[in-house]
Parts: C-alpha cells; structure tokens; sequence
C-alpha cells in the first residue's frame, strides 16, 4: 500500500512514468477501504488468531482479502489526462484491461458498475480508486485460485449488502477463474494475461518491466509507518 | 447522560453502503458528532472528514446547511450527500 501512494504523489509531481504494477500480498493480508470501520469490515479477532495483518488504503470501497496464493493485485498509475476526467468511465477503462485478461484465459467477465468485474454473476474482481488534482491511482485484485473460505472468514459484509445480492454469505457472492474454468489456473499465466489485457484496454505501446526507482522505495518507507500505526488502521 | 447515538445503514442505489451514526445532544437539541463510514468513494476522500467535523456542536439546521454547501467540494460515487442528510433528519426525529 506504501508503494501504491508513493507512485501515486510521485506521479502527481510528474517524476515517474504512467506505472502498471502487479504484485502478490506475501504474507496474505487484508485491506480496508478508507471509510470503512474495522469492526464493519473484518472479523478482527480471526484475523489477529490467524496471524492475518490489516491496513486501511487511501482508496474507498471494500475490505479485500489479498491471498498470498491465488489472487494477483494490479495498481495503475495515471496522469488523469491519460484515463479519463470522469470518475466512472476511467474506473470501467482501466477494469476493460481486467475483462481482457479473463477472456483471454477462456472466460467471458462483465464489468459491473462502479468497480466490480464478475464471472458467471459472481465477483472475481474489485477496484478501487483516488484520485490527486493531476493523477490517480487504481488498484484492485484479481482472484484466480483464492482460498474462499478463508476470504468469508476474514471479511465481513453488512446484511444490506448480502440481501442486495440475494446471498446469504460473502462466499456465495465470489468466485475464482480455476473454478470457472475447471483447473488450476497458475500465477504466471494470469500475470501474462493481465500485462496483456491492460495493454489493450489503456492502449499502452511502449510498457516496459523495471525495478522500483530508489525515489519510489525511498518515499514507500517513509509512508509505511503511515499503514502500520494504529492512528491510520484505525481511524474509523 | 444527555447524549444518544443513533446509527443508519443503507444499501444504495450503486450497490455500495453508507453508514452513519449521529450522536446528539439531547437536552440542548445539538449535534455532538456524525461518523460517516461505508464501502462508498469520495473525492477527495478526506473531504468527509473535514464536514464531520464541521457538522460536530451545531444544530440540526445548521449541519444541513452546512452538508449543502459541500456540493461541489466532494463528488460521491455510491452514496450521496442527500442520503446523509436524510440520515441527521431521522436522527433528529428520533431524539424529539
């Protein structure tokens, strides 16, 4: 989350280049959205006995459950120019790059507004996204082989949320790409898939792989006492 | 103790939902806090904050005012300043 908000001021500042960035939650963790309250959000105590760590993000939307196995998260990195002035069409932009990616690995998904993408009618996908006066940043993950049941166990969903969906349970409403397709889906293939998809949907040319910049790194360290004091985690 | 918290929950039309919980006052009629929580997005996210705590020891009819002259300061996706309104309404109902 540190690296997600320094690329995002970095680039507000014009000193790093529009940034896809893929990376996988070693260990397994959770995110908050920024106006979330911990108690709403998560099962704190099965999070604490599991060893599971939490942090709130600058972003909105929902809790995620980012496995260390079986679920990939994006972040890009934009000059606002470049996406799109509007909130939700530039949301619907950058999840087409997601849809690509699924049908590319032999599924059909469907954005669903404001930041879902679904398979089968079922989550496989949330986004979420903030936006400074020149750039934005949108991340969100992509669950190909996520332990569901682990996911259910560390979320928690208001029953306005479960009943809007007609679901009894977070875990009725989600899914993942190896059980749609019947196979095990691996990493790699989603990451290809993804670095391909989001080409085609933002009409990237020239994206090339690089390590974090030291000024990236250098910012990320000062902000992660930011993600791990109880002030930020539990500000709601 | 003069203080009641009133708590509200929606499911909006986005599929996203608002949280708010008011506490008032109730023997002088005033907003003690509002915490405005849920799985909505604002922009510029800390913007809610900043109307949380302008709305904290004023009136009901202040705070509406108050939240009305946020139009145009923070856009909403999934929820709605309206919604909030609606929400220190009742409140305000229930406390009478």
């Amino acid at each position: 989350m540190a690296l997600d908000e320094s690329m995002l001021l970095l680039r507000e500042e014009n000193k790093i280049p529009n940034t896809l960035r893929l990376y996988v939650f070693d260990p397994s963790a959770v995110t908050l959205g920024y106006h979330q309250k911990v108690e709403d959000a998560v099962d704190e105590e099965y999070l604490v006995r599991r060893g599971v760590g939490f942090t709130r993000r600058i972003t909105g939307g929902g809790s995620v459950y980012h496995g260390k196995l079986g679920e990939v998260t994006y972040s890009v990195v934009a000059a606002i120019e470049d996406v799109s002035q509007d909130i939700e069409k530039s949301y619907e932009l950058i999840c087409r790059g997601l849809v690509y990616a699924i049908e590319e690995l032999g599924l059909e998904a469907e954005f669903r507004p404001v930041n879902d993408v679904l398979v089968s009618n079922k989550k496989v996908s949330g986004s979420a996204q903030a936006r400074k006066r020149n750039a934005l940043l949108q991340h969100g993950t992509l669950m190909y082989d996520t332990n569901l049941e682990e996911l259910a166990r560390c979320l928690k969903a208001p029953k306005e949320k479960l009943d809007s969906h007609k679901v009894r349970s977070i875990r009725e409403r989600v899914t993942t790409l190896s059980l749609e397709l019947g196979r095990k889906v691996t990493e790699d293939e989603v990451v290809k898939a993804m670095i391909r998809g989001f080409r085609k949907a933002l009409g990237i040319r020239d994206l090339k792989p690089s390590e974090y910049s030291p000024k990236e790194l250098e910012l990320a360290q000062r902000l992660r006492r930011k993600y791990t004091s109880k002030e930020w985690i539990y500000k709601r | 103790m003069n203080e009641r918290t009133f708590s509200f929950v929606k499911r909006t039309s986005m599929g996203k939902t608002l949280k708010v919980e008011v506490t008032m006052n109730v023997s002088e009629g005033k907003i003690v806090k509002v915490a405005i929580s849920g799985d909505f997005f604002a922009y510029p996210s800390e913007t809610l904050e900043e109307l949380e705590l302008e709305i904290g020891g004023k009136t009901v009819e202040e705070a509406l005012k108050i939240i009305d002259s946020y139009r145009g300061r923070v856009k909403l996706v999934g929820a709605s300043l309206q919604d909030i309104k609606q929400f220190i309404q009742q409140a305000s109902i229930k406390e009478i």
